[in-house]
């Protein structure tokens, strides 16, 4: 609820300079912190026929589910519980957060455009009665709070089982950011 | 081309758009952003196609059910907007197949959805933001479900 009443502020009643100012980063950039932590982000995914990895609509960047793959680039399948213990799914969503990042910073040129995350659905692959979901979903989170720091990395979230995915896959994840224009 | 002028030209019949079955509403405009709920695949004599994709449901069959869900979902906006001329872009599909627990191809499932809106909307605008998941059951045991949001013009 804090993060629509942020955004409704930000863009309508706040004076713009208050905005920008207040959602600076205290912390390094998140290409700093990409830097800094190591990561290697995978090759972004392509655009298709019918669909568009990122699409932006005012200072909105709509990102398309991303599957879970490793660093090899094959893609993480099973069902988290069966085939998958929760710590390998977590594994996969953490997974999914990097392809995430490499979309926007392809769409975008540079994650420090990114303002903050909004919103996340997490899909797992799990079966009926599995309940660690959460779990699960964090190893997206957590990365993202790595990355843009906790007050800008840290959204409004849900994370659900869902019966299957593409291809099997463990892990599925769509989510909405805040961007600078 | 105008997206009514493709939708004349592709000859689409639109079934009538559907009326809420509970509590909430078929649109939700707010500033430029057009809020859809989710939407089953409503034939024009009414009745759903129901059915498991996977097993009662061929992926044909699901892909025929995802596209009609499309064909719903422009009757609804037509009914709200006046006229689909007023959607600038598809920004954003959230696509949900009633599967066996073992079938893996919901992106071509989608597909019959996503091939409809970039007909009808054109190869930039009628592509958007996509994920394609399967779901345990849908109500009433539809085949596809399918929620979005659109741009409209300011």
């Amino acid at each position: 609820m804090d993060v629509t009443r942020e955004t409704r502020t930000a863009s309508s009643t706040r004076p713009t300079t208050k905005t920008s100012a207040a959602s600076k980063p205290e912390a390094p950039s998140a290409e700093a912190r990409l830097l800094e932590l190591g990561l290697k982000l995978p090759e972004a995914n392509k655009p298709s026929a019918t669909l568009t990895p990122v699409v932006i609509t005012g200072n909105l960047a709509f990102v398309s589910g991303h599957i879970s793959r490793g660093a090899d680039g094959k893609a993480i399948t099973g069902r988290v519980s069966e085939e998958l213990t929760v710590a390998q799914g977590k594994d996969a969503a953490r997974q999914v957060g990097l392809a995430v990042l490499a979309s926007l910073k392809q769409e975008l040129g540079s994650l420090d455009r990114v303002r903050r995350v909004v919103k996340v659905l997490g899909m797992v692959n799990s079966p009926a009665g599995f309940k660690d979901q959460p779990q699960v979903i964090n190893g997206f989170s957590e990365l993202l709070i790595e990355v843009f720091g906790r007050e800008r990395g840290l959204g409004a979230r849900s994370a659900v089982g869902v019966a299957s995915l593409p291809g099997n896959v463990a892990v599925e994840i769509e989510a909405i950011f805040e961007i600078e224009r | 081309m105008s997206a009514e002028a493709r939708l004349r030209e592709l000859r689409l019949q639109l079934p009538p758009a559907p009326k809420p079955v509970a509590v909430y509403k078929p649109v939700v405009i707010v500033g430029t952003m057009c809020y859809v709920s989710g939407h089953g695949p409503l034939k024009p004599d009414k009745s759903m196609m129901t059915g498991v994709v996977g097993r009662e449901v061929d992926l044909a069959g699901g892909q025929a059910a995802a596209r009609q869900v499309g064909l719903a979902i422009l009757a609804t906006l037509r009914n709200e907007l006046g006229s689909l001329d007023r959607v600038k872009r598809l920004v954003k599909t959230l696509g949900m197949v009633n599967t066996a627990p073992d079938f893996y191809d919901h992106p071509k499932v989608i597909n019959g959805f996503s091939e409809l809106m970039r007909d009808v909307f054109g190869e930039d605008a009628g592509v958007g933001a996509r994920s394609a998941v399967g779901m345990g059951p849908l109500p009433g045991n539809i085949s596809v479900e399918v929620e979005c949001i659109f741009e409209l013009d300011a």
